[in-house]
């Protein structure tokens, strides 16, 4: 039935417009809406200026987008299609986003195309990130906004959301609680306190292009540790690479401070104990003398 | 009976002072750093003038601490009444003796305190301790303040090292002060509220009879 209506819509703006839309429309998540639903008052010739056409929908996307940074630059269909326009929550929708970023973020594009979160999209793990998971979708500011997922300020807020969370770090067998060992480090602290020189997720991992310490390319491979460390530490060399960033007090991670922990808490609680006992057993020596005096 | 004995020379109570100063500027400013996302670690860093001032403020009082102990080294070394100071601070047998005794007195077992010399047990354990504090936290301070000079000598997990001991030494050292040496000094009965010779150096003779008996009676004799 709506197929025939469609069809009879399609007629009139097909007696003069190519049938090649008809078939673009049909195949977009668009397929169910008419011309006119898009082209308002189109019925007369010359068409009028289209304005406001995807708000009258999408009012809350596009409310974000007129706050972003690629307000005024791009329009909607730039990223979105026109009559082609589809759902990116499809299989395969994340690679689609990177691809069309890269249309203008070409080097980012070309880094990020080489870390281990495309290499992970490619492979079907819908968890990894493309560029709007750490940018935000319609909202994406430049990171020298404070609001900006990306702001230095805000970075380890943004990557916490996956490799602080336990169930993504064990599904994927990623080393845990990334977040938590940054901010109890010095970095973490000096970022906490406001200190823009402190180095924060990105300093040392890259922004785009980020891989696993396992892979020759890394920033972090034990091979490149002494570079990626110099740009703030001259002198580290390889001596300093022995021993974990993200220091835990685990046997497992970082043994010296394990057992300098283990040592103390034994330690400092007996002393405490044998402190107050040594105040009470002198409290009540001094009680009892009082009362012989008495 | 209730005359005033002079126990601390001026050099002592000024050395005292140094400490003192130092010691209280450095826990605050290291408290504030470790609990820096609480809210008393806020209020400390508010105080101190902002996060910068605050490692400022601690590496002052670290080399006024470092100084202090150079001072007293000298004092010890080469000063007559710090040699005798010192040598009236080593531990001997006797210290190991009074503490048995201390013990056997406090649960009942036996009737009198163990006589004290100038100085008992209880403060050569707090000159001990406290050198040991002060001489870990220089050298495990030195190394996190050098840390980028030293990240091509030690390997990283020297650093974190010495980084852990740094804040627990810190956590000993407030518990030592408050719960051995605040109630030794200043809370326990014999000097409840405080004892204030640290500040003029005067003890009432009856409080030296009673506490540090042996040094007493040395006194009396000459």
């Amino acid at each position: 039935m709506s197929l025939i209506y469609l069809f009879l819509i399609f007629k009139s703006c097909l007696d003069c417009h190519p049938k090649s839309i008809r078939d673009t429309l049909s195949v977009s998540i668009h397929k169910v809406l008419k011309c006119s639903d898009c082209h308002k008052g189109f019925a007369n010739t010359p068409h009028p200026k289209i304005k406001g056409l995807c708000e009258r929908c999408h009012s809350d996307v596009v409310e974000f987008f007129k706050k972003s940074a690629h307000y005024g630059k791009l329009k909607c269909f730039d990223c979105h299609g026109k009559h082609k326009t589809i759902s990116f929550e499809i299989p395969g929708g994340k690679l689609i986003i990177a691809s069309k970023c890269s249309g203008c973020h070409s080097a980012e594009g070309e880094n990020y195309e080489k870390s281990i979160h495309f290499q992970a999209l490619k492979r079907g793990l819908k968890d990894a990130p493309s560029c709007v998971d750490c940018h935000s979708e319609h909202y994406i500011l430049s990171p020298e906004k404070e609001e900006s997922p990306v702001y230095y300020k805000n970075i380890p807020k943004t990557c916490a959301h996956c490799h602080e969370n336990r169930a993504i770090t064990s599904k994927y067998g990623l080393p845990p609680r990334r977040y938590s060992t940054f901010l109890k480090s010095y970095h973490g602290i000096f970022l906490e306190e406001g200190i823009p020189y402190a180095a924060n997720c990105v300093s040392c991992h890259e922004a785009h292009f980020i891989l696993p310490a396992s892979d020759e390319r890394s920033s972090i491979h034990p091979d490149n540790l002494p570079k990626t460390c110099s740009k703030c530490h001259p002198g580290a060399d390889f001596k300093f690479t022995q021993g974990k960033i993200h220091v835990e007090a685990k046997k497992e991670v970082s043994p010296h401070v394990f057992a300098v922990r283990l040592f103390y808490t034994i330690f400092i609680s007996i002393l405490v104990i044998g402190f107050v006992i040594h105040i009470i057993f002198d409290l009540l020596k001094f009680i009892k003398k009082r009362r012989g005096h008495e | 009976m209730n005359d005033k004995i002079l126990r601390f020379s001026r050099t002592w109570r000024v050395q005292h002072l140094l400490l003192m100063i130092s010691v209280f500027l450095l826990i605050i400013s290291g408290f504030s750093l470790k609990y820096s996302h609480t809210a008393i670690g806020k209020i400390l860093i508010f105080l101190e003038g902002g996060f910068e001032a605050r490692g400022a403020l601690h590496r002052i009082s670290a080399f006024l601490l470092i100084f202090t102990t150079i001072y007293h080294l000298i004092y010890i070394i080469f000063t007559k009444e710090g040699r005798k100071e010192f040598k009236a601070l080593i531990p001997r047998k006797k210290d190991f003796d009074d503490f048995i005794k201390s013990i056997l007195y406090d649960i009942g077992k036996v009737d009198k305190r163990p006589e004290f010399d100038r100085y008992s047990y209880k403060e050569k354990l707090q000159y001990w301790t406290i050198s040991l504090f002060v001489l870990i936290m220089v050298i495990s301070g030195a190394i996190l303040m050098f840390h980028n000079y030293l990240f091509a000598v030690f390997p990283k997990w020297i650093i974190d090292l010495s980084l852990s001991f740094h804040s627990w030494i810190a956590t000993l050292v407030i518990i030592f002060l408050i719960l051995w040496h605040f109630y030794i000094v200043h809370l326990s009965p014999e000097n409840f509220p405080w004892n204030s010779s640290f500040w003029d150096g005067y003890v009432d003779e009856k409080w030296l009879k009673e506490n540090h008996y042996l040094e007493y009676k040395r006194i009396k004799k000459t």
